[in-house]
């Protein structure tokens, strides 16, 4: 599964870090001091990395839970993001992460305590209704049988019915949710694009049809389910294509227990774009002409007007108040 | 570099070099200050005299010559006899951590291509007679990988150690046919090690330069840095969009000047 894991002195005779080696006896174990050595150095690949990844235990320091960006999320007030991972089993070709980082290769930051107590922190002090989103520097649910992230985290945030944490995923990983009682205050949010957009750009990835179904056996267990349709890319037959896809989707659950529906066009800060043009130089969607504002790219192609014909496609199957646009 | 050699080899002595360089099939092609050998297949060796501060010049000094010659990626593999506290004469080793024990810097060679198995290398200034870890100790290592890192990416540089000392047969029972015997009976996990390296290199080298267009095309027109950056990536993008008809025949068009072209190329982007 890795070509090698590294690991922190610092974490090395920790228990969750002993649990993770005991899965893995096979791959090299390499000492490291800071994980950075290994994923922060200049002269690396990403591409090539991705091919065989390392997996990189580490103990991260200082703010572990930050303010959510501006226009992420379906709540205004207090919001906060929190990465206990950088970077995704999945090899997604629109995916920020190719340009946000050098390195491919995993990191697992294993000290949960520390999230949790800020956390606390937060709640306490601040904003008992306050939202946590995880996932956003990796699939906060793929990689559960090594990480046992949930099985941190529900417990923890089951302590705080006021706050919401939001669980972002493509993943089929759902048995660790499935093999306990469903918590009000989590919602677990499956980001979908068209299967065409899916099959080109998605690799590793579960199909539509095989995350449905899964939302499908999350709802019947009680949880909260959320959908995330970005990025979205322009494509022949695009409207159709969403048509097709919100028909399929929203037939197969409960809509009416649907806890939101967001839509967000493909964008990402314009030095991340470089990166990836540098290192997918071939990729057709990095080829296309972007625009400019404020830092960000985003596609020509795929304007505001796309998005908007989307919306009106969407609401004929939910209410508006399920809905809202990622900006 | 040329365009045909993708893969060095760095040896410290030509007692370890010389079974490579026969395995091979390389022959000598410069013998000052540093002797080079190459053979057909892209591969190269020098041999670096021993110690931290020859493997970097000698690094340096082959990637320094090569530079204005090539933009392709080269592959870089540090292959010599060490010292192991208890591991047996003979085992080989691929390098998944190189300290350098006079510093502490360390480096972390990836092991994506690996198939066998790996150990951390300490480098010193001084034959290590007690061995006093378990890691493989050098006199080389640290030099090689801190200056071929300044020239190509990590994942095509790599350490393969084959151990010829430990506490039960110190350094002093090593004899000129043990060093030839260890290496050569070591080379074709190296060789198989090295195949893989350079499929990998060819790959990364063809994205590298994936639509690239000879700006030699061009008489008469003159390039910028930042110009020929530009086209290039023009180039790609067309590739990429499936438009290379229509770069092909705009290449071929009469050009006042490099900025008429990149304008045109950019305005039909649009």
């Amino acid at each position: 599964m890795f070509s090698a894991i590294y690991i922190e002195e610092e974490v090395r005779d920790s228990v969750r870090v002993q649990e993770i080696l005991r899965r893995f006896p096979a791959v090299p174990r390499i000492s490291c001091n800071r994980y950075g050595e290994v994923f922060n150095r200049s002269a690396q690949n990403f591409r090539l990395q991705k091919k065989a990844p390392a997996l990189i235990l580490a103990k991260k320091y200082g703010n572990l839970v930050l303010p959510s960006p501006e226009g992420y999320g379906f709540k205004e007030g207090s919001s906060y993001y929190f990465s206990h991972m950088l970077n995704c089993l999945y090899d997604c070709r629109y995916c920020f992460l190719q340009g946000m980082f050098r390195s491919a290769n995993y990191v697992l930051f294993v000290n949960y305590e520390d999230f949790a107590s800020q956390i606390e922190e937060l709640i306490e002090k601040q904003d008992a209704s306050s939202i946590y989103y995880s996932g956003y520097d990796c699939d906060s649910l793929a990689m559960e049988p090594v990480s046992k992230f949930s099985k941190f985290f529900l417990p923890f945030f089951e302590k705080y019915p006021e706050s919401t944490l939001e669980i972002r995923t493509k993943s089929m990983q759902i048995r660790c949710l499935n093999e306990r009682a469903a918590i009000p205050n989590c919602i677990v949010a499956m980001s979908f694009t068209s299967h065409e957009s899916s099959k080109k750009h998605e690799h590793k990835v579960a199909s539509n049809l095989k995350r449905i179904q899964a939302l499908q056996k999350l709802q019947g267990s009680g949880w909260k389910v959320a959908l995330r349709f970005e990025p979205i890319i322009f494509e022949d037959g695009l409207l159709e294509n969403y048509r097709a896809l919100f028909f399929e989707i929203f037939s197969s659950l409960d809509v009416s227990q649907i806890h939101s529906v967001s839509i967000g066009e493909f964008r990402m800060p314009v030095s991340f774009h470089k990166n990836i043009a540098r290192i997918y130089p071939d990729e057709e969607l990095f080829a296309r002409e972007i625009l400019i504002s404020d830092g960000v790219a985003s596609l020509k192609d795929t304007d505001a007007d796309v998005i908007q014909q989307l919306e009106t496609l969407l609401f004929e199957h939910i209410h508006p108040e399920q809905y809202y646009r990622c900006a | 570099m040329n365009s045909g050699l993708f893969l060095n080899f760095l040896i410290a002595h030509k007692l370890e070099a010389d079974p490579i360089v026969a395995h091979f099939k390389m022959g000598l092609v410069e013998k000052y200050p540093y002797k080079i050998y190459q053979n057909k297949e892209g591969m190269r060796l020098i041999i670096s005299g021993i110690g931290y501060n020859n493997a970097v010049r000698a690094v340096t000094y082959v990637a320094e010559a090569d530079k204005p010659k090539s933009r392709v990626s080269a592959g870089w593999i540090n292959a010599g006899i060490a010292g192991h506290k208890t591991d047996p004469i003979g085992s080989l080793f691929f390098i998944n951590k190189i300290v350098y024990q006079k510093t502490g810097e360390a480096y972390f060679p990836a092991l994506n291509l690996v198939n066998g198995p790996s150990k951390g290398l300490i480098t010193v200034d001084e034959p290590e007679l007690y061995y006093p870890k378990d890691s493989v100790y050098d006199m080389e290592g640290a030099g090689f990988f801190k200056a071929s890192m300044k020239f190509s990416s990590v994942e095509f540089i790599h350490s393969i150690k084959v151990i010829s000392d430990n506490r039960a047969d110190s350094i002093q029972k090593i004899t000129r046919n043990l060093i030839s015997d260890l290496m050569t009976k070591s080379c074709p996990q190296i060789q198989t090690f090295c195949e893989a390296l350079m499929n990998q290199i060819l790959e990364f080298n063809q994205v590298a330069s994936y639509g690239e267009i000879d700006l030699g095309l061009f008489n008469g027109l003159h390039f910028t840095a930042t110009q020929r950056v530009r086209f290039q990536r023009y180039c790609q993008r067309y590739c990429a969009l499936d438009r290379r008809d229509e770069l092909e025949s705009m290449v071929s068009s009469k050009w006042r000047s490099s900025k008429d072209l990149l304008n045109e190329l950019a305005k039909n982007l649009e």
